[in-house]
């Protein structure tokens, strides 16, 4: 622990809290792949949040948290597998390892994503960046976003998929000049 | 473009758990190409970023809009109006900011977690302070232009009343009761109970005596008294501040309490909340403390001591009592009947017996019943079992809602049964309706136990669909409630009003500007089953309503909330 006499200076909550901020959003991206659901996504984030926070006295600070973090959140997820419902509909084996596989090696991308994606939704239009901020700042399901616009829930489900493939280009541009530029 | 746009919007549906088997399906038969999982995966990673990712917009935003500066403006002035305890409790919300500022932070990395949302928001106000005050040295002509926005504004809602329960309250500064509709400023809860659900999601329940502050949607300031706060998984973060805490929650429930000393209480009943005490006299580098499910502690009154203490229970309402808020007393000598004839409506049904009616009756079960009570009256009511008995009110004039209308009655619903109940019917048959021909159509709604209310409308190069308004309160069974739905239409946009005893519970607003208002000449009945397909295929089937209905009126334009409020209280005389 090479480090620890740096670190021991900050109380173990705060040192928690450092870490949790620079990293959930790994986690939760992570835990939202796997399960492909919003709810359920969050009932098992702030599990794994609890038990993050609970275990974190045993947390080496030499060792990656991250990989400690993701560890935490699968045993979490399967957990929510086996309770959940079974009338939720769920992808086949293969399916789902592949699913993995691909979110494991995306995962490593969060950061430069994020920043794309800032720099990407400031380029939507006024009504694009309503309809996102409608949707995750005020968290306005799809539904009441359809009645208070005064549209069919499909033609909102039609703009959000426009949106969506709006801002994936963006990203995947933006991404690929920085590995060009490096 | 990517190959696999196709499938971003059976994503979305399986996101928002929408989907249906065939479109899942198609999803997985999709997914069986690598190229396909990649696409998925980072369309998924995308939606989480913009799940966690909440004011990033905001606060990378370098250019300040005119509506950004005056509300910087206003700000400001009501800033320099705050007490100096405010000014203490904003500093403590920015020490956990500036406490991770000292650990050196990537700053991608700060401002995106639940606790640092609300830092991030007041950190967002004193840049834009800032902005504003190098931009009016820097420019006295934009520093007209601006004062030109800065005219009286209407106070802008933060929170609506839920339900009530014997309260008494007042707004500090002017002494007036409240309204449905609450806005920023000091309130005094002197008796009773107030439940109020805060635009960002949040809902308080209130317990008097207590004393309290409201400045934004996303926390409240709790001078003295009890509180408690549940906030939904998925909604946004809430935080209380008390002269020697601040509290944020993460999503969960949880009561404070302020007592006359000024030691507050924390106890958390579900989930997690921060806590950091907030001196006033010691340079303030104290810590946020993680609470979770079960924990309780006190802060005393100089923020400088914590302790753990017994989660208590009983201390706390965290529930309304089932009741809805019954009539008040009051001066008012109008009868209700005298208050609706005053309102000009176009029926009015009061199901006296004795009086001529002219609405039919359907079945041998829609009778005139004269034994149950109403505010301990003897009440003469429209009684339906539930089982195909309804009336068929009388023809209205040709495009009597071009304008707007108003439905307003009482009603006594028995617990639907797992059934959709029908209130109000707008179709030329409601036996053997289709979707078009629906154009009006109230009900309760047995899978939400809310009131729905629906009125065909169509927008430009759009086909009509029914536009919905429902309340946001459960439906309480076995007990009268006056219910008004108001639809007002103008400019082509169409507002929805949903009043329960007099308080507004669901409200609607169309944004857009070419809003058709349906005003088909078909027949209106009261408590008729109606079967219909829905345009996706579905078919919605509501059952004829089990309980009774009274002082059923129609108005041919759209009841205000005064209006609303004077016919509830003039309920207490003369009711029959």
């Amino acid at each position: 622990m090479t480090n620890q006499s740096s670190k021991t200076e900050i109380p173990l909550d705060a040192q928690f809290f450092q870490l949790l901020m620079a990293h959930q959003k790994k986690f939760h991206a992570y835990i939202l792949a796997s399960l492909q659901n919003y709810n359920d996504a969050q009932d098992v984030m702030q599990e794994t949040t609890t038990i993050l926070w609970r275990k974190f006295s045993e947390f080496d600070p030499d060792t990656d948290f991250v990989a400690w973090g993701l560890t935490i959140a699968k045993f979490q997820i399967l957990r929510h597998l086996k309770t959940r419902s079974r009338s939720k509909l769920c992808f086949n084996s293969d399916i789902m390892e592949a699913i993995s596989k691909e979110t494991s090696n995306q995962i490593g991308q969060i950061d430069d994503r994020l920043l794309a994606l800032r720099q990407c939704r400031n380029k939507l239009n006024e009504r694009d960046q309503t309809l996102l901020k409608w949707r995750f700042d005020e968290n306005i399901s799809i539904q009441q976003i359809a009645e208070k616009s005064g549209r069919t829930l499909q033609a909102i489900y039609k703009n959000f998929s426009r949106i969506q493939q709006a801002l994936m280009n963006c990203i995947d541009t933006a991404i690929a000049r920085k590995k060009v530029s490096e | 473009m990517s190959e696999f746009n196709h499938i971003d919007e059976l994503i979305l549906k399986q996101l928002n758990d929408t989907i249906q088997p065939e479109e899942f399906e198609q999803l997985q038969q999709q997914l069986q190409d690598p190229k396909a999982v990649q696409h998925y995966v980072k369309t998924l990673i995308l939606n989480s970023l913009l799940t966690e990712e909440v004011t990033s917009t905001l606060s990378n935003d370098k250019s300040l809009s005119a509506n950004l500066l005056n509300e910087a403006i206003e700000k400001d002035i009501k800033e320099s109006q705050k007490k100096q305890t405010q000014i203490i409790k904003q500093q403590a919300q920015l020490q956990l900011q500036d406490f991770l500022s000292k650990q050196q932070l990537p700053d991608e990395d700060k401002p995106v977690t639940h606790i640092n949302y609300k830092q991030s928001e007041s950190t967002f106000s004193l840049q834009r302070s800032v902005k504003v005050l190098k931009t009016l040295a820097a420019c006295l002509l934009v520093a007209a232009a601006i004062w030109l926005y800065i005219q009286p504004k209407p106070q802008p809602i933060i929170a609506n009343v839920l339900s009530t329960e014997n309260a008494e309250w007042v707004a500090a500064s002017t002494r007036t009761t409240l309204t449905p509709d609450i806005t920023q400023g000091d309130y005094q809860l002197t008796k009773g109970l107030v439940e109020i659900q805060f635009l960002e999601g949040a809902k308080v329940i209130l317990q008097a005596p207590c004393q309290f502050g409201l400045d934004g949607s996303y926390g409240i300031d709790l001078d003295q008294g009890q509180l408690s706060v549940k906030l939904d998984t998925g909604k946004k973060d809430f935080s209380v501040n008390t002269p020697s805490a601040l509290i944020v929650d993460f999503g969960t429930e949880f009561s404070v309490s302020v007592d006359s000393s000024g030691i507050s209480q924390v106890h958390v009943f579900d989930g997690q909340v921060g806590l950091k005490p907030t001196s006033q006299s010691k340079s303030d580098n104290s810590e946020f403390v993680l609470m979770n499910k079960g924990d309780a502690k006190e802060v005393s009154a100089d923020g400088l001591t914590v302790n753990t203490i017994s989660i208590e229970n009983e201390k706390f309402v965290r529930a309304m009592p089932g009741s809805l808020p019954k009539p008040t007393n009051t001066t008012s000598k109008t009868s209700y009947a005298q208050m609706v004839k005053s309102k000009n409506p176009l029926i009015y049904y009061t199901f006296e017996p004795s009086q001529a009616t002219d609405y039919q009756t359907f079945g041998n079960t829609a009778i005139i019943e004269s034994s149950l009570s109403l505010n301990n009256q003897t009440n003469h009511t429209l009684k339906l079992d539930g089982n195909n008995s309804f009336i068929k009110c009388k023809k209205l004039k040709p495009h009597w809602e071009k304008n707007g209308y108003t439905f307003s009655f009482w009603l006594y619903a028995k617990p639907p049964q797992n059934a959709h109940r029908s209130i109000v019917v707008n179709t030329p048959n409601p036996i053997e309706a289709k979707y078009h021909d629906v154009i009006k159509l109230a009900g309760i709604n047995h899978e939400k136990n809310i009131f729905s209310f629906y009125h065909k409308i169509q927008l430009k190069n759009e086909s009509p669909f029914l536009y919905p308004i429902e309340s946001n309160r459960p439906v309480v069974f076995n007990q009268w409630m006056h219910i008004t739905l108001a639809i007002k239409v103008q400019q082509q946009k169409i507002t929805g009003q949903f009043f329960l005893n007099g308080t507004l519970l669901g409200k609607i607003d169309s944004d857009d500007a070419t809003v058709t208002l349906f005003n088909q000449d078909s027949d209106i009945y009261i408590g008729a089953p109606i079967t219909y397909r829905e345009p996706d295929g579905e078919t919605i089937t509501l059952k004829s309503l089990d309980g009774q209905i009274d002082e059923f009126a129609i108005f041919d334009y759209p009841l205000s909330q005064k209006d609303v409020i004077e016919l509830f209280q003039s309920s207490q005389h003369n009711i029959n």
